[in-house]
C-alpha cells in the first residue's frame, strides 16, 4: 500500500471526526461556578498548612455575618465547573481528596448574573445537606460546615462571571 | 371486489401514515367519500396547529423539593393577584374605600386609645398573626445534623449553617490539595489576620 492509499484510507476520517458525532445538548455549557472550601479559625491558621489567603473583599463579606465571624481564614481548594444543561456536576474542590465534594444542577435556565442550582454537600463520602438555592456572580452561598483543627470549613458555592471574550 | 379499508387501514390514511400500495388503494376508494376526504385535512390542520402550539423543547421538569416548590409559587403569585383585583375599581369603591378607610383608621386609633397597652400587644399578636416564613427547602439525610438558613444581607450570602456534623479528623491533611499562591493570585490576595490571632 503506497502513500496515496494510505491518505485515501484515512483522509475520510479525519475529516469526519469534528463534524462526524452529533453534539449532545445536554453538555451545554450554562455557566461555571465556583465551589471554594474556606478553613476559619480563631486559632493559629497555619496549622491548615494552607498560605493562601482570602480576597479582602471575602474577609470583609465574611466577618460582617456574625455567624462566619473568625479570626482569621484560609483557602483549602478550589473547583471550577462548568454548569451542563442536563447533566448532573460534582466538584471537588479539595484536588483529589474527596473529603469534601458538592454535586449541583440547574433547576431553571441560568441569566449571565444568575443561576438556580439544586446542590447537595457530600462530607466523607456522605451526602449531608440537600438543598436548593440561587446563586449569582454577587450573592453566593456559604456553608457553615464541619469542625476541623480547632476550626470550622466554609463551603463556598458561587458562579463565576462570564469571562469577556478577547480578555 | 370490496376496497372499503378496515378501521385500522382508515386511521393510518387519515394521519397520513399509509405508504405506497395501500395508500394508492385507500386513496382511491377516498375519492369517492368527500366526508373522509374532509376529515383528513380537518386532522391535518389540527396537527398543523398543535406544532405551532406545542414547543419543539422544553425545559424539563425536575421532582425536587415539590411541596415547596408550589408554597413558594402561591406566595410569589400572591401580590400579583391582589394588582388584577385592584384594576377594577368601580365608581363607588374609589369614593366610599377611601372615606371607609379613613373612619377605620380614626375607629381603630379611638380604640387603641381605650385599651391597655399591655392588652393591645397580645391582641396585636393574637389577630395579626405573621404570615409563614417561606425558607428554602433543606434536607439533611442524617437525622443528627441540623441546618440553618439565612440570607444575610451584610455579607451578600446565602448561609446555611450546619449543626450536628461530623467533624472531620485532625490528622486528615488537605495540605498536598490545598490552593498554592500563583503570582496572579496575590495580586488579588492580601493578610487580613488579626495581629492578636497571628502570634
Amino acid at each position: 500500500m503506497n502513500r496515496r492509499h494510505w491518505i485515501a484510507l484515512v483522509l475520510p476520517w479525519v475529516l469526519a471526526l469534528p463534524g462526524g458525532a452529533q453534539e449532545d445538548p445536554g453538555k451545554q455549557a450554562l455557566g461555571t461556578v465556583n465551589v471554594r472550601v474556606y478553613y476559619a479559625t480563631n486559632g493559629d491558621p497555619d496549622v491548615s498548612k494552607s498560605k493562601k489567603q482570602l480576597p479582602a473583599a471575602v474577609v470583609k463579606r465574611l466577618r460582617s455575618e456574625a455567624k462566619l465571624k473568625f479570626a482569621s481564614y484560609r483557602e483549602l481548594g478550589v473547583d471550577t465547573r462548568p454548569l451542563f444543561r442536563s447533566y448532573e456536576n460534582w466538584a471537588q474542590p479539595l484536588g483529589s481528596s474527596d473529603e469534601v465534594l458538592v454535586r449541583f444542577e440547574a433547576q431553571t435556565r441560568p441569566t449571565a448574573t444568575s443561576a438556580r442550582l439544586g446542590i447537595e454537600l457530600w462530607l466523607s463520602r456522605k451526602k449531608v445537606l440537600k438543598t436548593e438555592a440561587t446563586v449569582t456572580t454577587e450573592k453566593p452561598l456559604y456553608v457553615l460546615g464541619p469542625k476541623w483543627r480547632g476550626g470550622q470549613l466554609i463551603v463556598s458555592v458561587g458562579l463565576a462571571p462570564k469571562e469577556k471574550r478577547g480578555s | 371486489m370490496n376496497t372499503t379499508p378496515d378501521d385500522v387501514m382508515l386511521a393510518l390514511w387519515l394521519d397520513d401514515e399509509l405508504e405506497g400500495d395501500e395508500f394508492a388503494r385507500v386513496e382511491a376508494w377516498a375519492a369517492d367519500h368527500p366526508e373522509q376526504l374532509a376529515a383528513r385535512e380537518e386532522n391535518r390542520r389540527w396537527r398543523k396547529q398543535m406544532a405551532v402550539l406545542v414547543p419543539a423543547s422544553e425545559e424539563p421538569p425536575y421532582p425536587d423539593f415539590f411541596n415547596s416548590r408550589i408554597r413558594r409559587e402561591i406566595a410569589e403569585s400572591a401580590p400579583v393577584e391582589t394588582v388584577a383585583r385592584g384594576r377594577k375599581v368601580t365608581w363607588w369603591r374609589a369614593v366610599w374605600m377611601p372615606t371607609a378607610a379613613v373612619a377605620g383608621m380614626a375607629l381603630t386609633f379611638w380604640v387603641g386609645t381605650r385599651v391597655p397597652q399591655t392588652q393591645t400587644a397580645g391582641r396585636v399578636a393574637v389577630t395579626t398573626p405573621a404570615p409563614p416564613a417561606i425558607s428554602p427547602a433543606l434536607y439533611t439525610p442524617d437525622g443528627e445534623v441540623k441546618a440553618d438558613y439565612f440570607s444575610s444581607s451584610k455579607a451578600g450570602a446565602t448561609v446555611i449553617v450546619l449543626d450536628g456534623v461530623a467533624a472531620i479528623p485532625d490528622d486528615m491533611d488537605f495540605s498536598n490539595t490545598a490552593a498554592i499562591d500563583t503570582p496572579a493570585d496575590s495580586d488579588l490576595t492580601a493578610s487580613h489576620d488579626q495581629p492578636a490571632d497571628s502570634q
